[in-house]
């Protein structure tokens, strides 16, 4: 029994490679003149690359329309209004407290300098030299004629 | 515009209660942009808050109320970016990183409590933020305004005070990206699918 179904099946197989052997020889490579398909070939891939590009193109459009649908505008929340006014508030509040700052920030270098100001005028005020110019002239010079003086060069 | 320049002139001379009516005029249209824009409920509102603050110490710096609205989106698209820039210094742990909704969404769809349309958008909304990931902040601002929100080129070159060809070029580029990263998907999605048939 089983000698009988593989010799059937033998035979099948034969019949399905005969069958291919037939198709090969009906469809040869230069089955479609070459003429035309040189013309044509790929002009017609270009044209099915475009198609199918173009397909692509129009599916994303539709994916971008039907997101739009997908995400409408949502209603705001009783709490929006309120909830910006806090903030603007906090907004006001947080550059008034910034330019109370500078301004304390100000005053204290004000402040500073005036007391620099005050210190530098003070010291300023003391003399620098307790004697005239000719005293300090005379003292420096006294020496010196005494000197000369003494040792007979002035005449 | 939404409301009368006149109202944005009150505005800008210090007038508060002006300056609420025209927060409740945008506001909507505003949160909706941002949250498009971030892809986080729970921050939208904050980051909201933010662009109107910050319209409220710089309404006085505009020149006219004709260019309040390009004004507004600007300070939307800085606030945005700011928020994205954040976000991305924290990358923390991977649970984390997912927002409350993605957290929400994915224990209500382990309990077989979301219906069919709201798995849908879940998904929409995950390919889409997956995709823009591949481009950088600005990029993503730049064409999720475009290709989301719908701007045209002249809104976005008043927006931007860029020229309207560096804009083309630039979106151009965030675009081919995009597709790159969107064949890709898809290509691993047929991938996926034919490995499990």
């Amino acid at each position: 029994m089983d000698r009988m179904n593989s010799q059937d099946n033998d035979s099948k197989l034969d019949g399905l490679d005969k069958l291919f052997a037939e198709y090969r020889e009906a469809m040869p490579d230069d089955a479609v003149p070459q003429k035309d398909a040189g013309a044509s070939f790929m002009p017609g891939l270009w044209q099915k690359i475009d198609a199918r590009r173009n397909e692509k193109v129009f599916a994303l459009d539709t994916l971008f329309a039907e997101y739009r649908e997908a995400v409408p505008d949502p209603d705001p929340s009783p709490s929006f209004m309120p909830n910006l006014w806090k903030k603007i508030e906090a907004r006001r509040n947080e550059s008034v407290s910034v330019f109370r700052r500078w301004a304390q920030v100000c005053m204290l270098a004000t402040a500073a300098l005036t007391l620099a100001m005050v210190a530098i005028t003070h010291i300023q005020s003391e003399p620098l030299y307790s004697a005239s110019y000719v005293d300090i002239l005379d003292a420096a010079h006294s020496v010196d004629s005494v000197q000369l003086m003494a040792s007979g060069d002035y005449q | 515009m939404l409301v009368e320049f006149e109202l944005i002139d009150r505005a800008r001379s210090g007038d508060d209660g002006a300056f609420s009516q025209v927060v409740q005029a945008y506001r909507k249209r505003i949160l909706g942009t941002i949250a498009r824009l971030i892809g986080r409920p729970e921050d939208v509102e904050d980051v909201g808050q933010e662009v109107f603050l910050r319209l409220y110490y710089s309404l006085e710096q505009l020149r006219t109320a004709e260019v309040f609205e390009p004004w507004l989106y600007r300070l939307t698209v800085n606030a945005a970016y700011d928020y994205l820039r954040r976000q991305k210094r924290r990358q923390e742990s991977r649970m984390s990183d997912l927002s409350e909704q993605q957290v929400m969404m994915a224990d209500a769809a382990a309990g077989g409590k979301l219906n069919a349309e709201e798995q849908r958008r879940g998904k929409v909304r995950e390919q889409v933020e997956a995709l823009l990931e591949h481009v950088s902040e600005e990029d993503r601002i730049l064409l999720t305004l475009k290709e989301v929100e719908g701007l045209s080129l002249k809104e976005l070159e008043k927006i931007y005070r860029v020229n309207e060809n560096a804009l083309k070029v630039r979106l151009f580029r965030a675009r081919q990206r995009v597709l790159k990263a969107y064949e890709a998907s898809e290509e691993k999605e047929s991938g996926a699918g034919q490995n499990t048939v």
